[in-house]
């Protein structure tokens, strides 16, 4: 039930987000100095979400344990920059993954 | 008289437009819908709960980095605080699209924005002819509308398969190769890599922190690193 709610407050939070500018503060131009935090913000968290996914928790010296979760994260990061979708890379990545898991 | 049967004409074949720019668009975000309903079923979530908050998220990646937090033990402010970060990007759309809802009704302006994604707003700047109030309303709720209940439906069907996997299924990587498939387009020059790197190893090594505070250490710098760059440039 705390779950559900922590993630019902989420959905809370990105509505705001979203009538933020067009509806509490109608703003058709944030200043500068947020536009430039606001962009890195995107990178930074997904990043970071994708490390502690890697991670899982496990401090460095144990993460050998983790290797099929980074080869299929490698596999599937290189393919969607390459191809700019994401279908194919992430059924790619998790074919690695599941590969390296099975050997 | 011809000109408003003309905008009227124009204005009803805003929705069937809308329906037709959301089919593909509906059908790539499906796989992603899939991942998050399956990953539900293992914070646990039940499912009309997820679906409920599909809704109320409908942003893919920030659902997702929920889950994956919640799963990781993190604390009730590391999951919204990571939620705000990834969805800021929502705050430079709604200032952009702004204009376009300055003279809608006020029901509009409040729940309206509630459809507001990466693939909607890049839907409605590629089209020129949603200037008038009705027109775009109706484009938006009919295009908005459509993926929303696609994309309710994928995160419903993800939790219905999800327990049905094969075990030894890596369903735990699942959401982090999807993670890294949303990240790497976004790694086009040199600032966002060193961003998304800084705030990836920094995210790694502090990973055995309580609560999830691991995320919160690495986005703060990966921010640090993006401010620093911009300064430097400057």
């Amino acid at each position: 039930m705390a779950t559900v709610a922590v993630l019902l407050a989420a959905g809370l939070v990105s509505w705001l987000l979203r009538i933020a500018a067009i509806t509490l503060w109608p703003a058709p131009r944030l200043p500068a100095a947020v536009h430039r935090v606001l962009a890195h913000a995107a990178p930074a968290a997904i990043a970071a979400m994708l490390g502690a996914g890697i991670a899982g928790g496990a401090a460095l010296p144990d993460l050998a344990g983790r290797a099929p979760v980074l080869v299929g994260a490698l596999v599937t990061a290189a393919l969607a920059w390459w191809r700019r979708g994401l279908v194919l890379p992430v059924v790619a990545g998790l074919l690695a993954a599941w590969a390296l898991t099975a050997l | 008289m011809t000109m408003t049967t003309d905008t009227s004409r124009s204005r009803t074949h805003r929705g069937p437009a809308a329906l037709r720019d959301v089919v593909p668009v509906a059908l790539s975000i499906a796989p992603l819908g899939l991942v998050i309903g399956a990953t539900a079923r293992q914070v646990p979530v039940p499912s009309a709960a997820n679906a409920a908050v599909a809704a109320g998220v409908f942003a893919g990646a920030a659902h997702l980095a929920a889950l994956t937090a919640l799963a990781a033990g993190a604390g009730v402010l590391t999951v919204l605080g990571t939620v705000a970060l990834i969805n800021a990007r929502l705050l430079l759309y709604s200032a952009a699209l702004e204009p376009r809802f300055r003279h809608q009704p006020r029901w509009f302006r409040w729940l309206g924005p509630a459809l507001l994604i990466d693939q909607t707003y890049l839907m409605v700047t590629a089209r020129d002819d949603l200037d008038d109030a009705a027109g775009f309303r109706r484009y938006w709720s009919v295009a908005g509308g459509a993926l929303l209940a696609s994309w309710v439906c994928a995160v419903g069907l993800g939790s219905a398969l999800g327990p049905l996997l094969p075990p030894g299924t890596p369903l735990a990587a699942a959401a982090v190769v999807v993670l890294a498939g949303m990240l790497a387009p976004r790694l086009t020059t040199a600032r966002p890599v060193a961003v998304a790197l800084t705030a990836l190893l920094v995210a790694v090594v502090a990973a055995p922190l309580p609560g999830g505070l691991g995320v919160l250490v690495g986005i703060g710098a990966g921010l640090v690193v993006g401010v620093l760059l911009d300064r430097g440039r400057r």
